[in-house]
């Protein structure tokens, strides 16, 4: 029995390469056809996202408007497009700084220990337990609305996370004795954690900002559809879908578009997230 | 019971720090916002186009607003000290009031939620580990990964225009009557299944492959027999870690769920609260949703040292 | 038993505790039986004090003033019978109906009247009135003013001079509970959302047909629509005109709707340069497309506003007014001439400032966001840009307060009492309103206009006034009116005789009766 489960873990470690090359495919798929749409989907569409024409409004697909106007004739194509190069650049900036600044600090309560470690990691739960959306709309107020408050709103939630993996990982590394023994030789600091324990972080960084990617473009959506996020007229698919609810019967493929928008994007992530994560079973508890 | 005391000792003292924290954090934040602070609240007594610029002069003067920030910090600290959360510059109700009022609807919803999202997770979670691969796990991962890319507010007007509008067979908003609690308590559940039954199923395979299992299946014991006794509990430990971190996601998807549904909880109160710069009210809830989290964690502690006495090497006295 | 056992036991004992918490949120208290009203309206049931939510109290019913407005627009008795001025117009006799009760079983007297209506008399709302002294004589009670004040009556019907009992107050002064005169008395406040009325014995003018009353805040426009569309209540206000054909597509219940003084205008800081001179604020107003938004936008052709306020308002319409064309081409000749001048980008531009606004906006009317960015797109045709900040509620006083208001697009009701001299006076005679113009130099001849109006007792003098004031302000576009709002309310089959107040000063629910 026990040689058969044996056989069993062998054969799959040997077929795990295959696995994860078909395990990326879709995620690999849906993701690049959210940044193709970013990218060249502007260029497809000769419809300015902004403009108005309030004697089309509501028109259903047409070879015009492939996915139909707004209820004050905007090109929904057009806004989908342009809103996909909004809302993966926040993302992508949001999980950036909260890359860096959750490593960064996950390494020095590792580093450092004692008081910074207990101050560093009770903020890092103090953040965890403040709701996100409200940190976005108290910012939001602070600052004005608009990209900056929705970036650091949502980098502050996302931090955490990354800062107990690093220190986590970090902590297991600074007793590894070839660091220990860089440690003795008198290395500074800097040098220690940059060239010993930060590539040990990076590999399990990838997991975790993929996820986070996800968790980023589900906020921003959020925030504006609760119109706490980009101003009007921005195009951006969380506040699309609140413009177009009240129309859902009349609208239902404008409506579906950012919608689908959406799910797709943070499902590409998600799945991306879970196959990186996958030799590494234990990681996949973490959300 | 040593290390259940040790914990639960420390763990209260992290708790009110945290919730000072929070509350102090709140403070800061809201003072920090632009914008006349008597005049949001004036505007949120009289109603936005009553307010005049004498009833936000009296309100200034009536409720201290125009007193050195310090003054009004160490006012309100005092006052916590003695258990006083004040009273709301809105309503003009204590507090305490307040917060308990709004606190027992989001206790229920989210109790509701939670209890939901285990009574889908748990039996699927469970079936999915017994026979990973098969077709039942591959469509509910398919689902739930699915379900997790959703943001709760599409999950809930997808509830509302089917249940609600189309079925009609559910009222879209309120909290009344037990139906109204149906499409929050489901939007919330469905969130939170999508991830733990993942957690639930990847727990059971790994102890089904652990080899504990191998050995009481050469003892005798049947598959169902040798996971009830042994596997059972081992099972649960990543499972009830992980339901604590879902207390993060549940405060997030409160406010979206119960501005979404009209529902007069925490998160509702909260978001209204900060809009008319309810100062004391603000804080009150940043107080408690601190002191809350904190105890939610101390549960999961506890449930974990529960089920796995070996884990109080983990909180040294 | 162990440690671990105990534990165990105790997490199950919670378990099955929780879903018994989760009832203990939603216990329902309906009641069987008599069937009740359900009404859902946004406002929010937030304190006792009637200055803040009176007018819940006057819509549903609960509380009365002393001279009520009949959806018609007259003037009627409500606590007082019938009202006369003295030789000098200083001071007012109202005679009080006689045989009235309040809610908990005692008089209406005189003496309670008056004490009632000295409290109200402290709060601001009706600061404007130029009060010297309210007292009793005999069983009338007598308001005297300090100088002619002839709307005194209109602003009666405020709904913070609703009358309470003697033992509605505190001993400081402060209204602890809701003890009035109206057709229904408040059984149950369950938090900010939840009212529970049961119709009142004692009232006999005449006795209303439904007995019992629940009313719910719904602050969310487009959930109660929702509302409406899934037929969970009977009677459901203040609905956006966007969500009209669904909730009649529907078939749950039936939107009924009337055009009401409350107008969607351009208030602008006429102090900016951009702003200052009155062939801008012209232009904008012949660039913007009320017909188009009407249409469009709020599917209702006959909301296009062509001047302050709506034909309904018979005396502040004035017919005779030169109506304003929307001609784009014609605005763009107006702004050269007024030297603004086309730069590179297309935007115009005079004296090295760019003929660019921010135009603050709210959330809380949804059809608001959209007709800014209808008239952002609109008014980038003749070279003006537009930047459309959506704020909360409560963003306009607070952005015309600290100075950072431009141009606004809000909607206004010009009927918190029933003259709507009471909101002209605050948005156009001050250098800086609360919700309308700021540094607007017309300011100084629109309040001698209004001086002499509250003065006049003369109809005709009266009516020679307000064609003046209507006049000065379509002449000078401190305002751009933008469209008439409608008062939309979903009713279900259930019941019959409902009518609409457009002064949104009562839900006049005594009057309804069940199918």
């Amino acid at each position: 029995m026990s040689g058969q489960a044996v056989s069993e873990r062998i054969r799959t470690r040997a077929e795990r390469g295959d696995r994860l090359k078909a395990g990326l495919a879709l995620p690999l798929v849906l993701l690049a056809a959210v940044a193709g749409l970013a990218l060249f989907g502007p260029l497809l569409s000769p419809h300015d996202p902004t403009a108005q024409d309030l004697l089309h409004a509501l028109e259903g697909p047409s070879l015009a408007h492939p996915l139909g106007t707004d209820h004050v004739g905007r090109d929904v194509f057009a806004r989908l497009a342009h809103g996909a190069g909004r809302s993966l650049g926040i993302a992508l900036a949001c999980v950036g700084a909260a890359t860096g600044l959750g490593l960064g600090l996950g390494l020095i309560a590792a580093y450092a220990g004692r008081w910074s470690d207990m101050a560093i990691m009770r903020l890092a739960d103090l953040m965890l337990a403040f709701p996100g959306i409200l940190l976005a709309l108290v910012i939001s107020g602070f600052l004005g609305g608009g990209v900056l408050p929705m970036l650091i709103g949502i980098k502050l939630t996302l931090w955490p996370q990354f800062a107990r993996m690093a220190r986590a990982i970090a902590q297991g590394e600074l007793k590894e004795p070839h660091v220990e023994a860089a440690r003795l030789a008198g290395f500074p600091a800097r040098t220690l954690l940059i060239r010993h324990v930060l590539p040990a972080v990076l590999r399990q960084t990838t997991t975790l900002a993929t996820l986070g990617l996800g968790a980023a473009i589900m906020s921003i959506s959020a925030l504006g559809f609760l119109g706490l996020g980009l101003q009007p007229p921005t195009p951006e698919w969380g506040a699309m879908i609140s413009e177009l609810l009240p129309y859902i019967s009349e609208a239902p493929v404008q409506m579906a578009a950012p919608c689908l928008a959406i799910f797709i994007s943070v499902l590409g992530a998600t799945l991306l997230g879970q196959v990186l994560s996958e030799p590494d079973s234990g990681q996949e508890a973490e959300r | 019971m040593r290390p259940a005391l040790t914990l639960l000792g420390s763990r209260a003292a992290q708790a009110a720090l945290t919730a000072w924290l929070l509350a102090t954090l709140c403070f800061g934040f809201i003072h920090a916002l632009p914008g006349d602070m008597a005049l949001r609240i004036a505007a949120a007594r009289v109603g936005d186009e009553r307010v005049t610029v004498e009833t936000t002069e009296r309100i200034r003067r009536e409720e201290g607003l125009d007193r050195p920030l310090a003054v009004q910090y160490a006012a309100w600290l005092s006052r916590v000290a003695t258990g006083d959360l004040g009273q709301s510059l809105v309503s003009r109700q204590p507090v305490r009031q307040e917060i308990a009022y709004h606190g027992r609807f989001t206790l229920g919803l989210g109790a509701l939620g939670w209890l939901v999202s285990y009574l889908i997770a748990l039996p699927l979670g469970i079936a999915c580990g017994f026979a990973p691969g098969g077709w039942l796990d591959r469509v509910t991962t398919g689902i739930a990964v699915a379900l997790a890319s959703l943001p709760s507010f599409l999950v809930g007007i997808g509830l509302i225009s089917v249940f609600a509008l189309s079925l009609r067979w559910l009222p879209p908003a309120g909290y009344r009557t037990g139906a109204h609690m149906v499409l929050p308590a489901l939007t919330l559940a469905l969130g939170l299944a999508a991830f733990s039954v993942r957690i639930i199923r990847n727990a059971v395979v790994e102890v089904r492959g652990a080899f504990y299992m191998t050995f009481a299946r050469i003892r005798g014991r049947s598959a169902a027999s040798a996971f009830r006794h042994h596997g059972v509990r081992n099972a649960a430990i990543p499972v009830a870690t992980f339901a604590a971190l879902q207390f993060a996601y549940m405060v997030d998807g409160f406010v979206v769920v119960e501005m979404l549904f009209n529902y007069p909880g925490l998160g509702e109160l909260l978001v209204k609260a900060l809009l008319a710069r309810d100062v004391p009210v603000v804080m009150g809830a940043g107080l408690v949703i601190g002191l809350v989290y904190a105890g939610v964690n101390l549960l999961a502690d506890l449930a974990c040292l529960a089920l796995d006495p070996r884990q109080a090497a983990r909180f040294p006295a | 038993m162990n440690l671990t056992t105990m534990s165990r036991r105790a997490l199950i004992r919670l378990a099955s505790v929780l879903p018994v918490i989760a009832l203990f949120g939603s216990a329902s208290l309906a009641q069987q039986g008599e069937p009740v009203l359900r009404v859902v309206a946004p406002w929010e049931y937030t304190s006792n004090d009637p200055a803040d939510i009176g007018y819940i109290l006057t819509r549903l019913g609960v509380a009365e003033t002393l001279v009520q407005v009949e959806p018609e627009g007259q003037l009627v008795g409500g606590i007082a019978e019938s009202w006369s001025v003295s030789e000098d117009k200083l001071s007012w006799r109202f005679k009080l109906r006689a045989g009235l009760s309040f809610h908990d079983g005692s008089p209406v007297t005189a003496q309670a009247v008056a004490a009632s209506l000295k409290q109200s008399f402290i709060g601001e709302s009706l600061s404007a009135v130029p009060l010297d002294s309210v007292s009793v004589d005999g069983a009338d009670v007598v308001i005297r003013t300090s100088t002619p004040f002839s709307v005194l009556p209109a602003f009666l019907c405020d709904y913070a001079s609703i009358v309470l009992a003697p033992s509605a107050y505190g001993t400081d002064g402060k209204v602890i509970k809701i003890v009035a005169t109206g057709p229904y008395k408040l059984t149950a406040i369950d938090g900010k959302t939840t009212l529970e009325l049961d119709r009142f014995e004692g009232y006999a003018r005449p006795r209303p047909a439904i007995a019992k009353l629940r009313y719910m805040a719904v602050v969310n426009g487009d959930t109660r629509a929702n509302i409406a569309i899934a037929g969970d209540a009977d009677l459901v206000y203040t609905l956006s005109p966007i969500a009209t054909p669904r909730i009649n597509a529907a078939g749950q219940m039936k939107v009924e709707s009337l055009t009401i003084p409350r107008v969607r205008a351009l208030f602008f800081d006429s102090g900016l340069p951009q702003f200052s001179d009155f062939r801008v604020r012209r232009a904008i107003a012949m660039t913007v497309d009320r017909d188009g938004i009407a249409k469009a936008i709020l599917r209702h052709p006959d909301s296009s506003a062509s001047q302050l306020l709506p034909p309904i308002m018979t005396g502040w319409y004035r017919q005779g007014l030169p109506a304003i064309a929307h001609d784009p081409a014609a605005a763009r000749k107006l702004l050269d001439e007024a030297g603004w001048i086309a730069a590179g980008d297309g935007i115009r531009v005079k004296d090295g400032v760019r003929l660019a606004a921010k135009l603050l906006t709210l959330v809380n009317r949804p059809e608001l966001p959209v007709m800014a960015s209808a008239i952002q797109a609109q008014l980038r045709g003749i070279g003006m840009e537009v930047v459309i900040e959506v704020g909360p509620g409560n963003s306009v006083p607070a952005a015309i307060k600290d100075g950072t208001m431009q141009f606004t697009l809000v909607s206004r009701t010009y009927v918190n009492v029933p003259e709507p001299i009471a909101t002209i006076i605050p948005d156009f005679t001050r250098e800086r309103s609360v919700w309308g113009t700021v540094r607007w130099d017309g300011r100084d001849q629109v309040k001698a206009l209004t001086e002499a109006y509250l003065a006049s007792f003369d109809d005709a003098r009266k009516d020679e006034l307000r064609g003046q004031i209507i006049a000065l302000l379509h002449d000078q576009m401190p305002v751009v009116p933008v469209s008439w709002s409608e008062h939309s309310v979903a009713v279900s089959g259930r019941i019959k005789n409902v009518a609409i107040d457009p002064y949104e000063m009562r839900y006049l629910v005594e009057r309804m009766a069940w199918k």
